[in-house]
């Protein structure tokens, strides 16, 4: 089979079920709308402005709290990676804290800070933080002494230690731990703006779920997925970006 | 160091952390809302005795265990047919590529439009987020087999039936136990998250309605009982994997 013949059969099958839908679905159905109508229904809401802004408050949420859990998770995973005794004395409490399901701690955390515009950043960082947090312990605890003894040997300078030894070995450990947050930070974005009334897409799709807008719900689950699908491909291209350029190091 | 010592430290930072907690709390008159652990406690055992904790937990563990069979009886068979049949796996590659970064939390309006406010929601939005592990380990366990199995199994003149059962299942086993046990940690934290959004029942709802109620330690007890009802099925999980095979453990 070659390509092109290929593509075209990876795409016969949504595209054949969407038209299935198209053409047995009832418009008016209140549970199961045809995509025409999630189209017209998108396009009434994008008219109005509200998706946009919808959907760039989540994704604001999703991006800053994803940035910090990147800084702290690798700063915090280097440090106790760097101590084996230490990270054997927090092992324990660190397996219990990430065995607490993240979208659990959004109820807690409305409780302890209200459902102001902190409480986003707030739970989305500290879900997506455990992912990234662990991987570079693992990471950092996975270093071989010989690498770092022979940085000591060529008594290369602190900075190229850094950039030699940690950057290259670590690196690879925090895409991989942003391949899991990232996801994990849409998931917790959306239950937010569901549970606190927040702005944005996980509000709006709650909202018209309660008006029965069948529709809409389609439509903005569609929003939601295509947004899911964009960061997965980010992500796969900048994992493969950082392995061709560090070949043969971090698995 | 002796074993004994690292477990003495390993309980050090817990413990310490809960004591300046309860301190914090009971020093400072400003945390109104932060409960102290002490207060956690008895909000847990309050609940554990009046039976309303354990049914949400068996509640929430019922629906996470049927979704999990569901997975498994839909997600290995369909895994093991992409690993196959190439033909299969391009139909449906762009498909899956689509649904399966679909957020689970998106999914619950949905089906709630569709089920109402029913452990059907729930069990639906759970399979549809737990089972792609177990697709796509059991689609890897059969890719990653060399080519000499099936050739010597068609040396043998096996019948393509006696092929799938004794040859190709369990040499992918392991793969796929891999991604079960993934599906069913998924399985745990989805259907709480569900049950938040979407079925008014279990430790999600229980979770929620604390929270509503403003009553704070109970809140924190139903997030510890989380906690703990993830930990210990975490612990029987790899229990059960190391039993069934104990190589794997090994390179895990």
């Amino acid at each position: 089979m070659n390509k092109m013949s290929r593509i075209l059969l990876s795409l016969a099958t949504p595209v054949a079920l969407l038209c299935l839908w198209q053409a047995v679905g009832d418009p008016a159905s209140p549970i199961a709308p045809p995509p025409q109508t999630w189209l017209s229904s998108a396009q009434a809401m994008l008219a109005a402005g509200e998706l946009q802004l919808a959907v760039l408050a989540t994704l604001k949420t999703v991006v800053l709290s994803t940035f910090i859990a990147g800084v702290v998770g690798t700063a915090m995973g280097a440090i106790l990676g760097a101590r084996p005794a230490v990270s054997e004395a927090v092992a324990p409490t660190l397996e219990f804290l990430r065995s607490v399901p993240p979208p659990t701690i959004v109820p807690v955390a409305m409780l302890l800070i209200g459902s102001g515009a902190v409480l986003g950043a707030t739970v989305v960082s500290l879900a997506a933080l455990w992912p990234i947090l662990l991987n570079v312990l693992q990471a950092t605890r996975a270093i071989h002494p010989t690498l770092v003894n022979t940085g000591h040997t060529l008594r290369i300078s602190t900075r190229s230690k850094v950039m030699n030894i940690y950057v290259p070995s670590i690196l690879p450990s925090v895409i991989a731990g942003l391949r899991v947050a990232v996801p994990l930070a849409i998931i917790v974005a959306l239950l937010v703006e569901m549970l606190a009334t927040r702005p944005g897409v996980g509000r709006m799709l709650l909202s018209a779920q309660r008006d029965f807008d069948a529709p809409a719900v389609f439509a903005l689950l569609s929003t939601v997925g295509l947004i899911g699908v964009g960061v997965n491909w980010a992500l796969e291209w900048l994992e493969r970006c950082v392995s061709r350029k560090l070949p043969g190091i971090g698995r | 160091m002796t074993g004994h010592s690292r477990r003495a430290r390993q309980w050090l930072l817990p413990v310490a952390l809960l004591g300046a907690w309860q301190l914090a709390v009971m020093v400072n008159d400003g945390f109104n809302v932060l409960p102290t652990p002490t207060e956690i406690g008895r909000a847990l055992t309050e609940s554990l005795i009046d039976g309303r904790l354990v049914a949400d937990a068996a509640h929430t563990f019922a629906a996470a265990l049927a979704s999990w069979a569901i997975c498994l009886l839909i997600g290995i068979p369909l895994g093991m047919a992409l690993g196959t049949f190439s033909t299969l796996r391009t139909m449906l590659s762009l498909f899956i590529e689509l649904l399966r970064p679909l957020p689970a939390v998106a999914l619950i309006p949905p089906a709630v439009l569709v089920f109402g406010f029913s452990w059907k929601t729930e069990i639906t939005v759970t399979v549809f987020a737990s089972i792609w592990p177990l697709i796509s380990s059991s689609r890897a366990g059969i890719e990653g087999l060399h080519a000499r199995i099936f050739e010597t199994a068609a040396t043998l003149h096996l019948s393509k039936w006696h092929t799938l059962r004794s040859v190709v299942t369990p040499a992918a086993f392991s793969q796929i136990l891999v991604g079960a046990r993934l599906s069913f940690s998924l399985c745990l934290v989805v259907s709480v998250v569900a049950e938040m959004v979407g079925n008014p029942a279990g430790l999600g709802w229980g979770l929620v309605s604390a929270q509503e109620a403003m009553r704070a330690s109970e809140t924190f007890a139903y997030l510890f009982a989380i906690g703990v009802l993830g930990v210990c099925a975490n612990f029987a999980l790899g229990f059960a994997v190391r039993r069934l095979l104990p190589g794997l453990a090994q390179a895990s």
